[in-house]
């Protein structure tokens, strides 16, 4: 069993010069969002000290590094989460890896089995291959008809293994991709594959899939209350398919700001979640109740109602 | 919420290293997560912020975070 947790680093890389003032005349700060607001030689800058933080994070003992996509995102300047992660790659020796993720729904299964295991070559191992569903603005910029998005997640996830871990070439033929010739020539150095990782926000239904597939379950910054109750879900379907869970199974993302004092360290973060910054306290709460007010399957909904108790602080 | 409610359910942690710490302690010994992920770079944060937030982290605040020991799930 894992009895030491694991600490790692992550940004969203927003580029932070747009302000709520810019975002309120549109009905949404995603799809319609213009990206005329948008100025390469700003991102120049911001991307080179997003750069700079993962290295000095290598260099200060994180453990690892979390990088991730968004599309149509002001807030995530990631369009590529593996271009991202061939940069952490470079610029760390130490940390593990973690993408989280590819939305492999809306990608090329094979190119995505080919990518991830290019960067597990140039990290030497390091990589953790989240896989994730995306948002609805990621199946709208992807062109796929978002109702597919779950099935073609679950073909993608077991073609990108079958990739890694079945000599080529082969055939394959499935309900959504179909291919005369599979022969990926770079597979990943740790074996059979590099971990696969599932985050979610809160939704349970999310939980059971990665419990029933072994997949360690990321959440990503529910309440503490509703993270207890996923955990338990988790534990409950685990032990129904036949393995006991840990630690090793199971993370937690959470803000977190740190400066020399106190006081100091309340002043930088009232700025940075105030109105005319890039990242304010109505995303936050926005992802709160996103995170909430998630479907969940019925077998589950009883103790729903009744969550744990959250730590106190 | 505001800031400071998000605060008080732990759903953000801002502090000097020993609030920090002491924060993430108390969550890391209710939920025994196996990974901590750190989402440490709003948009309002510098770089200069963002730098210092890492370096006090990774000196004071996982060292101590290393040191707890996690419970198997039951």
């Amino acid at each position: 069993m894992k009895d030491t947790v694991e600490v790692f680093w992550f940004s969203e890389q927003p580029y932070s010069y747009i302000t709520d003032q810019d975002v309120e005349k549109y009905d949404s700060g995603r799809l319609w969002f213009p990206n005329s607001h948008f100025d390469p030689e700003k991102a120049h800058v911001l991307y080179n000290e997003y750069h700079e933080q993962y290295a000095f994070a290598d260099e200060m003992g994180f453990d690892g590094i979390m990088t991730n996509e968004h599309h149509a995102s002001y807030w995530c300047m990631k369009p590529a989460v593996n271009l991202d992660a061939a940069v952490i790659a470079k610029v760390t020796k130490n940390v593990k890896i973690a993408i989280l993720g590819n939305v492999i729904a809306v990608n090329d299964p094979i190119r995505m089995a080919e990518e991830i295991a290019m960067l597990d070559c140039y990290s030497n191992g390091r990589i953790i291959s989240g896989f994730v569903r995306g948002t609805a603005v990621e199946s709208l910029v992807g062109g796929i008809i978002p109702a597919e998005n779950r099935s073609r997640f679950e073909e993608a996830h077991d073609l990108i293994i079958k990739c890694w871990t079945e000599p080529g070439p082969f055939r394959f033929e499935g309900k959504h991709y179909q291919y005369r010739a599979i022969n990926p020539w770079v597979k990943p150095v740790q074996q059979p594959h590099p971990p696969i990782w599932f985050p979610g926000l809160s939704s349970a239904e999310s939980v059971v899939w990665a419990a029933s597939h072994q997949h360690p379950y990321m959440n990503l910054g529910s309440l503490l209350d509703h993270t207890q109750f996923l955990k338990s879900v988790y534990i409950d379907t685990a032990k129904e398919t036949g393995f006991q869970p840990g630690p090793e199974h199971f993370g937690y993302l959470l803000r977190v700001l740190c400066a020399d004092t106190d006081e100091k360290a309340q002043e930088i973060g009232r700025h940075s979640c105030g109105p005319k910054t890039t990242v304010t306290v109505d995303r936050w709460n926005t992802m709160i109740r996103q995170g909430t007010n998630h479907g969940r399957p019925s077998r589950f909904s009883a103790r729903c109602r009744a969550p744990a108790a959250s730590a106190s602080g | 919420m505001s800031y400071e409610e998000l605060q008080e359910v732990n759903n953000g942690i801002v502090g000097s290293p020993e609030t920090v710490t002491r924060k993430l302690r108390n969550i890391i010994e209710e939920l025994n997560p196996g990974y901590m992920r750190i989402y440490g770079n709003e948009g309002g944060i510098t770089h200069a912020e963002s730098m210092r937030s890492i370096e006090l982290l990774g000196q004071e605040v996982i060292p101590a975070l290393h040191e707890i020991q996690l419970q198997p799930y039951e």
